[in-house]
C-alpha cells in the first residue's frame, strides 16, 4: 500500500511534484530493483544517483578493490577508502547518502555460472564494465532471462550507450556480434580517460533505469547514443533488431552462456 | 562400477563453491550470493541456522553397495548419525556444517556420485521404476533411459538455470510406479510394432496446485527419448515465469498458454532439436542376474515370522530363481551403521542390487530363493519395521511441522500415534497390504497425499477463536492403468486428534465389506465415500477448550497449537484455508440472513457476519485474537486505522461492539458492505500476503437509483478532507498528490491552504496535472479548496 513517511515526502518531493514522476512514479522508484555491474567510472554516479532517488533495491557488482588510480573518476570512492572492496565502499555511501534504499552487494566477478542467477532478481540492469567480455556477457545474460539494461561504455573522450529491451528492441549482438579481436580494441595503456566522461555517460545509464521504472518518455533503445566530450558533439545512431542476430534472433546460435577469454590488462583498473 | 558419468566440469564448478564458502566465511559474500550457489547444488541449509543437507544424485533410485557405504562413512565423518532416502528415489546428508560441505561434494565424487541438481531450479534426480529390470508384468527396462538421460543433462549447463524446478520419471509399466503421469516430464513404457518407445505425459505435478500429467506423445520410439526431454527443458527454458516463483513450474506454463499452443511451441523446439541430429543416448545395460559365486551360504530359515515377511515383502523377478524384496525404512530415516551394515551385505548380491523406492524404502534384488533367510536376518538389524504390515511400510509422511518451517500440523507425530493405534485394534493389516496411506503437513503435498488412497495434509480447524490442528482428507488417487491418472480428492476432515481413530475405524469398516469390492476405488463409488463422511460426522463437534485440552495440542507438542507468527514466509497454505473457512461461513450466513424473519435472528446472524469479517484476516498480520472485543479491537487497529479498510465502517464496528446488537438490523447494509470490502480486499492480497494499494470504492450498487440530486449533492461532498495550513511550497502540493493518488477518479478532495504562495501555487499545479479543481473559498487568512480527481 501506499506509505510514505513525511521525510520520505519531502526527501523525494522534487521527484513528486514532476507531472511524470508524481506519487505514482516515485512508488515505482522505491518499489524498483536495479542491478549495477561494476562499480568504477561508470557505476560510481549511476549508484549514487540511483540511491538518492530512492531505488528500493540497488545490487552491486565487482570484484576489485579501491586504487589510488581510480579515484580521478570513480567519484563513490574516496581516498580513505583505499584497499577496501569497491563493493563495500559504495555500500557505505550509498546508505549514508540514503538509508531507505536496500543495497546488495556482490563481491564477485560475473561470469556465465553465476551471472543469470544474479541478475534474476532485478528489474533493470546497468552495465558499467570495462571489458568487452563482460559486456557481451551481460548482454547474452540479460537477453536469455529477458531483462532490459542499459550498456555503456568509455574511452578517452569519448562514450556510447543504448538501451535493449529484450524480444522489444535491438540488442547489442545485433550491431555486434561477436566482441572485436583482441588486437583490434586499443590497448590498456592506450586507454586513457577523462574522468567527467564517466560521470556523463553514467548518469545517462541511470537515467535510462529510471525511465524504465516509472515508464515515463521513451527509452534509448534501437539506437546507440554516441558524443565526443571534446568537441561535445553528441550524435544518436538509429540500430535494429537484425532477424540473424546469433542472440535474439530467429534461429539464434548462442543457446548458452560461455565465457569469454578476454586480454588481460596489466594496467591497474 | 559407477552408475552414471560425471561431467568433466563437476570439479571446476566445486572449486568456485570452495571459493565462494571461504568469501562467506571471510564476510565477502552475502548470504543470499552463496545460496544461489549452493541450492543448485543440492545443499540446503536446514531449519538450525549454519547446518546443511546436501542431496545425492541416483537416477532411478539406483545406488551401488559401495557407494552406499561411503555415503553412510562420509556422513559419519561430516554429517549426522542418519542418512535420509526421499521421494525421489535419492539419498541426503544431514547435519553437515559449512566447513564440510565441500569435503562431502568431494568425498562423493570420488566414488561417482554427485549432488549437483539436487535442488534449485535444475533437473532434479531423475526417476525409474524401483522394480524395472525385474518385475514380472513391466514392458522393458527403463533403468538405462534415465541413467543415460541424467548423464546428458547433467552435463548440460542449462540444466542449473532453469525457472524452476524440473522434475523427470521413468515407468516401467502402465501401473505408473515412478508416478510418470505427475511430473514434469514423464514416460511410460510401450511397445508398439514391435518397437520399443514411450507414452509421454508433460506438466504433472504436485504441491499446492497440483495437476496430472497431460499426454504430449502417445508413443514416441525409444531413440527420440532424448530430442523429447531436451525440447521440453528448452520450452520451459525460454518460456516458464521466471517472475514469480509461485507460478513457474512447467504445469502453470501449460495453464497459461493452453494445450493448444503449448503444443506448438513444443512441437517448434522438437523440430528444432531433431534437426540437429544429435546423437540419441547411450544405454548401458543394467544386468540383473545372481552371482556367480556366493562367499557365503544360504542360512536356514523357518519361523512363522520368516514365512510371514516373505508375503509381505518378497516379490519373485521375472528371472526365474530370483527374488527381490522391500525394506521399509521408517520415515526414510536410515543410520548410517544400518547403512554401511547393509552395504556390505548387499555386495554379496552384485553393483545391482539397491534401489531406494519412492516410499523412502530401499529394495534389494538379485536374491536367490535360498539366500532369502540371510536377506532376513538383515533386514532385522536395518530396520525397526521388519516385522510390520506393509501397510505401515509403505506410508509416505512428510518432514512436517516438527521441523518444517512451513508445516501446520505434525504429520511425522501423527504418524506415530497412528501406528500405535493401528497395530493395537486388532485390525488384519496385512489385508491391506496395496493401500496407500500418505499424510503431509500441509498442503505443500511434501508427503504426497494426493498420490495416496487415503490422504492428509494438514489444516487449521478453529472452535470459539481457538485454532485447533487438523487434516483435510483425500481418497481415491489413480495412478497408472487405461485411463490416465486422477489425484486424491478432498471429501471430508478430521481434527488430528481423531485421526488415528478415525483410520481405525475407517480400515476395521472396509476390511468387512472388501470381499465384496473389485478395487479400493469401486468401493469408494459404492458407498466407501460415505463410510468416510459418516465417521467425520460423528468426530465433528470437537470439544471445547476447557472440556478437552488434548485437541488443541497436536501430536507430539509440548505447546498448545498455534498459527500466530508463523508462516508469514512464502508459503502460507494454512493461513489461506482459515481465511476460506471464514470466508464460506460469511456467505452461508447472508444466505441464512435473506430467510431469517425475525428480528432477534437477524441481529444475531448480522453480527456473527461482522465478527467473522472482522476476523478474517487478522491472521495475516500474525493475530490471532481470544475474544470477540479483541477481535473488534484489532481489526480497527490494523485494518482500518492502517487505512487498509475505509474509516466509515469504523462506526458500525463501534455498534457491534457496544452490545446493542439490536442496532445492528438497522444498519444492516453497512454492515454487509463491510463484509465485502474486507472480501475484496483478501481478493487483492497476493502470495506474500500483501494487499493491492487501492481503498476500495465505496459499493453503490444498489438498484434503486438514487436521484439526481441527491446524485449532485453527494457528488460534491469532499471523499477526504485535508488540512495543509502551515505547510509550506512545495511540501503541500506534494502531500496533495499523495492524497489523490489514493483516491478514486471523480472522488472530491477538499486540502485548507494558507494564503500566499500556497493558493497562488497549488491549486494550478493541481490543475496541470489534469484535475478539476471545483472549488476555492476563502474562510479568513485560509481557503479551502475543493479539488475532483480526473486521472
Ligand atoms: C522440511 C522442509 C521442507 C519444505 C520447507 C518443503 C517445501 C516444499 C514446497 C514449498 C513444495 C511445493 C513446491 C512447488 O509446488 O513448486 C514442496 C513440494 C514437494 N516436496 Fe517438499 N519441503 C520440505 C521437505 C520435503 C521432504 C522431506 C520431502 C520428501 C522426502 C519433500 C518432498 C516434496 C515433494 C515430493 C513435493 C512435490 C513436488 C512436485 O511438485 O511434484 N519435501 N515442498
Ligand atoms: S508438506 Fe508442508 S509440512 Fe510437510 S514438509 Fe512439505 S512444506 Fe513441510
Ligand atoms: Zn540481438
Amino acid at each position: 500500500m501506499i506509505s510514505f513517511t513525511d521525510q520520505q515526502l519531502e526527501r523525494y518531493s522534487r521527484h513528486i511534484i514532476l507531472n511524470n514522476v508524481g506519487i505514482e512514479g516515485q512508488l515505482k522508484i522505491m518499489q524498483g530493483k536495479v542491478l549495477i555491474i561494476g562499480v568504477g567510472g561508470l557505476g560510481s554516479p549511476a549508484a549514487l544517483y540511483l540511491a538518492a532517488a530512492g531505488v528500493g533495491t540497488i545490487g552491486i557488482v565487482d570484484a576489485d578493490k579501491v586504487d589510488l588510480s581510480n579515484l580521478q573518476r570513480q567519484i563513490i570512492h574516496f581516498t580513505s577508502d583505499l584497499q577496501k572492496t569497491k563493493t563495500q565502499s559504495a555500500f557505505e555511501k550509498m546508505k549514508a547518502l540514503n538509508p531507505d534504499v536496500h543495497v546488495n552487494t556482490y563481491h564477485l566477478r560475473v561470469t556465465a555460472e553465476n551471472i543469470r542467477e544474479i541478475i534474476r532478481d532485478y528489474d533493470f540492469v546497468i552495465d558499467g564494465t570495462d571489458n568487452f567480455p563482460a559486456k557481451f556477457l551481460i548482454n547474452d545474460a540479460c537477453v536469455m532471462e529477458g531483462i532490459p539494461f542499459s550498456h555503456g561504455g568509455i574511452l578517452r573522450f569519448s562514450g556510447q550507450t543504448m538501451t535493449v529491451v529484450p524480444a522489444e528492441s535491438a540488442c547489442y549482438r545485433c550491431s555486434f556480434p561477436e566482441p572485436p579481436p583482441k588486437n583490434a580494441v586499443p590497448t590498456c595503456a592506450e586507454a586513457g580517460i577523462l574522468g567527467v566522461v564517466a560521470g556523463m555517460l553514467g548518469t545517462i545509464q541511470a537515467a535510462e533505469a529510471l525511465k524504465y521504472l516509472i515508464k515515463q518518455g521513451s527509452l534509448l533503445t534501437n539506437a546507440l547514443l554516441t558524443f565526443d566530450a571534446l568537441k561535445m558533439d553528441f550524435r544518436k545512431v538509429a540500430l535494429r533488431k537484425r532477424a540473424d542476430c546469433p542472440l535474439c534472433g530467429e534461429n539464434p546460435t548462442i543457446l548458452r552462456l560461455e565465457d569469454i577469454e578476454q586480454a588481460v590488462c596489466e594496467l591497474k583498473r | 562400477m559407477n552408475v552414471y558419468q560425471i561431467p568433466e566440469t563437476l570439479p571446476k564448478e566445486i572449486d568456485h563453491l570452495e571459493n565462494l564458502i571461504r568469501k562467506f566465511r571471510q564476510g565477502t559474500l552475502n548470504e543470499t550470493e552463496l545460496k544461489a550457489n549452493r541450492v543448485p547444488f543440492g545443499v540446503y541449509e536446514q531449519r538450525q541456522k549454519g547446518t546443511y543437507m546436501v542431496r545425492v544424485r541416483c537416477p532411478g533410485g539406483i545406488i551401488t553397495p559401495q557407494q552406499l557405504e561411503a555415503v553412510a562413512e562420509i556422513s559419519g565423518k561430516f554429517g549426522s548419525k542418519n542418512l535420509h532416502i526421499t521421494t525421489r528415489q535419492e539419498i541426503q546428508i544431514h547435519d553437515v556444517d559449512l566447513n564440510g560441505i565441500i569435503s562431502v561434494i568431494r568425498s562423493l565424487y570420488d566414488v561417482g556420485l554427485s549432488s549437483r541438481g539436487g535442488g534449485g531450479n535444475t533437473i532434479r534426480n531423475i526417476m525409474a521404476s524401483w522394480d524395472s529390470g525385474i518385475a514380472r508384468g513391466e514392458i522393458f527396462d527403463v533403468t538405462p533411459y534415465a541413467v543415460a538421460l541424467t548423464e546428458r543433462f547433467i552435463a548440460e549447463s542449462d540444466s542449473w538455470t532453469l525457472p524452476r524446478k524440473f522434475k523427470i520419471s521413468f515407468s516401467n509399466s502402465k501401473q505408473d510406479n515412478a508416478f510418470a503421469a505427475v511430473n514434469d516430464l514423464g514416460f511410460i513404457a510401450e511397445i508398439r510394432d514391435g518397437k520399443p518407445g514411450f507414452r509421454v505425459y508433460v506438466a504433472g505435478g504436485m504441491g499446492r496446485s497440483p495437476q496430472v500429467g497431460q499426454l504430449l506423445h502417445d508413443f514416441i520410439p525409444d531413440d527420440e527419448v532424448y530430442a523429447v526431454a531436451r525440447a521440453v527443458k528448452v520450452l520451459f527454458d525460454k518460456y516458464g515465469n521466471r517472475k514469480n516463483r509461485h507460478t513457474a513450474r512447467l504445469r502453470f506454463l501449460w495453464q497459461k498458454l493452453g494445450r493448444e499452443k503449448f503444443i506448438r511451441l513444443y512441437q517448434k523446439e522438437f523440430a528444432g532439436v531433431k534437426n540437429r541430429k544429435l546423437p540419441p543416448l547411450k544405454l548401458k545395460k543394467f544386468e540383473n542376474r545372481a552371482r556367480d559365486r556366493f562367499d557365503i551360504l544360504p542360512a536356514a530359515e523357518n519361523t512363522p515370522e520368516f514365512e510371514l515377511w516373505k508375503k509381505r515383502y518378497v516379490r519373485s523377478q521375472k528371472q526365474a530363481g530370483l527374488y527381490a524384496v522391500i525394506i521399509p525404512i521408517q520415515l526414510g530415516i536410515l543410520g548410517i551403521s544400518e547403512a554401511s551394515d547393509f552395504a556390505e551385505f548387499a555386495e554379496h548380491f552384485g553393483e545391482n542390487a539397491i534401489r531406494f523406492t519412492p516410499q523412502q524404502n530401499i529394495s534389494l534384488r538379485n536374491i536367490p530363493e535360498e539366500y532369502l533367510g540371510n536377506v532376513y536376518r538383515n533386514v532385522r538389524r536395518v530396520t525397526r519395521l521388519a516385522d510390520q504390515p506393509l501397510l505401515l511400510g509403505n506410508t509416505i509422511v512428510c518432514a512436517g511441522a516438527s521441523t518444517c518451517q512451513l508445516g501446520i500440523c505434525r504429520s511425522r507425530d501423527a504418524l506415530t500415534a497412528l501406528t500405535k493405534k493401528l497395530t493395537g485394534a486388532g485390525i488384519d493389516l496385512d489385508s491391506f497390504a496395496d493401500m496407500k496411506v500418505n499424510i503431509s503437513g500441509c498442503s505443500n503435498a511434501c508427503g504426497q497425499h494426493f498420490l495416496a488412497d487415503l490422504g492428509f495434509y494438514g489444516k487449521v480447524g478453529r472452535k470459539n477463536h481457538i485454532s485447533y490442528p487438523a487434516y483435510n482428507i483425500v481418497v481415491g488417487a489413480k495412478i497408472g492403468g487405461e485411463e490416465g491418472a486422477s489425484l486424491a480428492e478432498k471429501i471430508d476432515e478430521i481434527s488430528a486428534r481423531n485421526l488415528p481413530e478415525f483410520v481405525a475405524e475407517f480400515l476395521a469398516g472396509y476390511g468387512e465389506k472388501k470381499d465384496r469390492y473389485d478395487s479400493f476405488t469401486s468401493f469408494l463409488q459404492n458407498g466407501g465415500a460415505e463410510d468416510v463422511r459418516s465417521i467425520c460426522q460423528r468426530y465433528r463437534p470437537i470439544p471445547d477448550f476447557d472440556e478437552d485440552k488434548n485437541y488443541y495440542f497436536d501430536w507430539g507438542a509440548r505447546e498448545v497449537f498455534s498459527l500466530a507468527g508463523r508462516g508469514q514466509g512464502e508459503c502460507s497454505a494454512g493461513l489461506f484455508d482459515l481465511i476460506e473457512m471464514d470466508l464460506s461461513e460469511i456467505t452461508e450466513l447472508k444466505k441464512q440472513l435473506g430467510e431469517a424473519a425475525e428480528e432477534e435472528n437477524r441481529a444475531k446472524i448480522l453480527y456473527r457476519i461482522m465478527l467473522l469479517a472482522s476476523r478474517m484476516l487478522l491472521i495475516t498480520r500474525g493475530i490471532e485474537a481470544s475474544s470477540d472485543d479483541e477481535v473488534f479491537d484489532a481489526f480497527t487497529r490494523h485494518f482500518i486505522q492502517a487505512k487498509l479498510i475505509d474509516s466509515r465502517f469504523g462506526s458500525v464496528i463501534e455498534t457491534a461492539k457496544s452490545g446493542r446488537r439490536a442496532r445492528l438490523t438497522a444498519i444492516q447494509e453497512e454492515a454487509l458492505a463491510l463484509a465485502e470490502a474486507v472480501e475484496a480486499l483478501y481478493h487483492s492480497m497476493d502470495d506474500s500476503l500483501r494487499f493491492n494499494t487501492e481503498i476500495k470504492e465505496e459499493k453503490e450498487e444498489r438498484g434503486d437509483e438514487a436521484t439526481s440530486a441527491e446524485k449532485a449533492e453527494k457528488a460534491e461532498k469532499p471523499h477526504l478532507i485535508r488540512d495543509y495550513r502551515g505547510v509550506s511550497c512545495p511540501m503541500n502540493f506534494v502531500k496533495t498528490k499523495l492524497d489523490l493518488s489514493m483516491m478514486q477518479k471523480d472522488q472530491i478532495l477538499e486540502v485548507l491552504l494558507d494564503d500566499g504562495s500556497p493558493i497562488e501555487n497549488v491549486p494550478r499545479s493541481v490543475a496541470n496535472e489534469g484535475h478539476e479543481v471545483l472549488q476555492q473559498k476563502r474562510i479568513g487568512q485560509y481557503w479551502s479548496v475543493l479539488i475532483r480527481k480526473k486521472v
